[in-house]
């Protein structure tokens, strides 16, 4: 989901995981109705926003357990889906150590661990690579595209156009409000008019153009 | 016309002390209105007009006893400020806030202590200026001139005890080290705020007799005490001389450590870092994953609370505030020894306010809980188990203690009974009315909040009544308790209606 500053992005993944409620409208979450039955649609998904949401005087670990147990997975599958994250993403070595300490790396790669603990089947993350280094980002890309090929749904914002035009396969771009175009990026080409532009030449001349969100 | 803002030069003193005074002093103007402060200086106004009055119709003490006495009130204020400058002057150190900035700038490190150090002093001042000047000013309209005497004395206190509350961190933090300093810190701010309440409140606790002798003994100290040892109370008195001794010194102790420390206050800074999350702290290894979502709710929120650096401070200057003045309430009711065990009691009321803010209000990931597939009923059940469960574990043996012991049963029913009602009212209270913040803003909950911070004082000082009631058997326990309970019901609608949030 591209967009400029402002235009809603946060607030429509806000309304998807249920922490926000729509003025109107529905939400549907793999047939279930979200807002009718948020706890069922919560159950599937899973939000990472683009502050890491971890505590800071506890351990990788000890987060991990706590947000196992919000989504009810079983202490011994917990423990073992833990432990492979963490090896995966290279925090197994720091499990014993509280997360105040961690760099904003680190922190990034704890809370995505978080998210993927309860296996959900969408995954909503908002700007999961901002301010993450090369190596770490590529960790993390990693991680989401093979989530993406074990079946995980994923929506992610983002204002690295380079990262959207190679890691998804559908692009959405909202302005004030609207989603005002969405599809491959071949159809957003077409859409712009222009079949060998780059996203970012796409990006910019959807947004710019006058009465596009109308 | 506009009016044009005072120019200082960018990164000088004056500039630095500017920034630091408004951020200081900022939240305080939307906390307290003018009428508010208007009522209370009026107020504090009598109270000093009437204490003239009262200490002109006193029998004649001794010149030297009344020097003893308000030399021992001297030091109490410097106690009290003390007790301050040591919860700031760590905070200083571990809350980063804007220091790495200021450090990161090309500014002096002496230009940056010397500014913050004075912005501390300054703060402080004002706000025992707040409490002693108006009562000073009301013995100057009963024609005591000398009282003007406060308003050099306060700030020569606040000098000192800055400057005294710095070089007692930085020396806790050269000896014990960055971990330990501020555990550290806060004992030592907690006990000299104990000492503070019992030099001032001390002698309300005692009987007539024990008082009687403690003001022979005051005689006694003023005759046998020399010249230097009695300049606090002449100061106090408005003694022109010592209070200018006062000044000097509480300003040199200043000069000396703002200038001189500055290096050490940076560098420990710095070193600060290390303790508080520029580097990975290592915690006891976690055994295996726990089952269940309330019982993983409520052992997160007790590892929280457990390692939350600021609890110890805070809920300890609350039982210090609370103590004295339900002790001296009640000393007649019922004998020194059992009144003692009614510390339980406030303590319990305190925590449960303090801990139910810290594992409901001050909840750190709303959005964490509000995205899992809970209801919100689950989440505060277990984080109020989480808040109850260490006050139970204080308040049963204590009370099963008190209960073996010389006080029998009807002591330990009474202390487990009236421990479970003040934490239920106070924590119900705190649940209903607290604002949401940050837990790291658990010190300063109670800002804007008056009220609430009042309620809390006032409960835990009612039930210590009330327990102190049933224990000589009076039937007004139980309408005390009753009405004290009175947030009880607002809590559990609040619970009961958490799912429609």
């Amino acid at each position: 989901m591209l967009g400029p500053n402002g235009a809603g992005k946060t607030t429509s993944l806000r309304m998807i995981a249920g922490l926000l409620r729509p003025d109107a409208g529905t939400i549907e979450i793999f047939g279930r109705d979200a807002l009718a039955d948020p706890v069922a649609a919560k159950r599937l998904l899973s939000w990472l926003p683009d502050e890491p949401m971890l505590y800071d005087k506890l351990t990788p670990l000890e987060y991990l357990e706590f947000v196992a147990g919000l989504w009810g997975i079983g202490a011994r599958q917990a423990e073992s889906r833990a432990q492979a994250l963490l090896e995966r993403l290279e925090l197994w070595d720091h499990r014993d150590e509280r997360c105040e300490g961690f760099s904003r790396g680190m922190k990034q790669k704890a809370a995505l661990a978080g998210a993927l603990i309860h296996d959900p089947r969408l995954l909503i993350l908002d700007e999961p690579l901002t301010g993450l280094d090369a190596a770490i980002a590529r960790q993390v890309k990693d991680l989401l595209q093979e989530r993406a090929r074990a079946g995980c749904t994923i929506i992610l914002t983002t204002h690295i156009l380079d990262v959207a035009e190679r890691l998804v396969d559908r692009i959405g771009i909202i302005r004030a409000g609207a989603l005002i175009v969405e599809g491959t990026l071949d159809q957003l080409r077409a859409e712009a008019g222009s079949e060998k532009a780059s996203l970012e030449d796409v990006f910019l001349s959807l947004v710019a153009a006058p009465g596009a969100a109308d | 016309m506009t009016r044009r803002p005072i120019t200082l030069p960018p990164g000088s003193f004056l500039w630095l002390l500017r920034h630091e005074l408004r951020l200081r002093f900022r939240g305080m103007s939307n906390r307290m209105n003018a009428p508010f402060l208007g009522g209370t200086c009026a107020m504090l106004h009598l109270f000093g007009l009437l204490v003239a009055v009262g200490v002109s119709r006193m029998a004649p003490v001794p010149h030297a006893t009344v020097l003893v006495g308000l030399g021992i009130l001297w030091l109490s204020t410097l106690l009290f400020m003390l007790s301050g400058t040591l919860t700031a002057a760590t905070q200083a150190l571990y809350e980063r806030g804007d220091m790495d900035l200021l450090l990161a700038s090309p500014l002096s490190r002496r230009a940056i202590l010397w500014s913050r150090a004075t912005a501390m002093a300054a703060s402080l001042t004002l706000s025992s200026g707040f409490w002693f000047w108006p009562i000073a000013n009301g013995f100057v309209l009963f024609g005591h001139t000398a009282a003007l005497g406060a308003y050099l004395l306060v700030p020569a206190v606040a000098l000192l005890a800055t400057g005294l509350g710095i070089a007692l961190t930085l020396a806790l933090f050269r000896l014990i080290g960055p971990r330990r300093t501020r555990l550290v810190a806060q004992i030592i701010g907690a006990v000299t705020g104990i000492g503070f309440a019992l030099v001032f409140q001390g002698p309300n606790l005692l009987s007539v007799e024990a008082k009687r002798q403690l003001y022979q003994h005051l005689a006694a100290a003023g005759n046998a005490l020399d010249g230097v040892a009695l300049l606090p109370g002449r100061a106090v008195l408005g003694e022109i001389g010592p209070l200018l001794l006062s000044l000097a010194v509480g300003g040199g102790l200043f000069a000396l450590v703002a200038f001189g420390l500055a290096r050490s206050f940076t560098g420990a800074t710095v070193a600060a870092i290390g303790a508080t999350g520029g580097r990975s702290r290592p915690t006891r290894p976690a055994r295996r994953f726990h089952r269940g979502t309330v019982a993983i709710l409520r052992r997160k929120e007790l590892r929280l609370l457990v390692r939350d650096p600021w609890l110890l401070t805070q809920v300890s200057q609350q039982v210090v505030g609370v103590l004295p003045i339900a002790f001296v309430l009640y000393r007649h009711e019922i004998g020194y020894g059992t009144l003692a065990w009614l510390a339980l009691v406030a303590a319990a009321g305190l925590f449960g306010g303090g801990f139910v803010w810290l594992t409901v209000v001050g909840e750190e990931l709303p959005d964490l809980l509000a995205a899992a597939p809970l209801k919100p009923r689950t989440v505060l059940w277990g984080k109020l188990q989480a808040a109850y469960l260490p006050i139970a574990c204080l308040v049963l043996p204590v009370s099963a203690i008190a209960a073996a012991g010389t006080g029998g049963p009807w002591l330990g029913l009474t202390l487990g009974l009236c421990s479970a009602g003040a934490a239920l009212s106070i924590g119900m209270l705190d649940l209903q009315y607290a604002a949401p913040a940050k837990r790291g803003d658990f010190r300063q909950r109670h800002q804007g909040r008056a009220v609430l911070a009042v309620g809390e004082m006032l409960m835990a000082m009612g039930w210590v009544g009330t327990a102190a009631l049933m224990l000589i058997h009076s039937p007004w326990a139980l309408a005390l308790g009753l009405v004290l309970l009175a947030p009880l019901p607002g809590g559990l609608l609040k619970f009961g209606r958490a799912n429609r949030v």
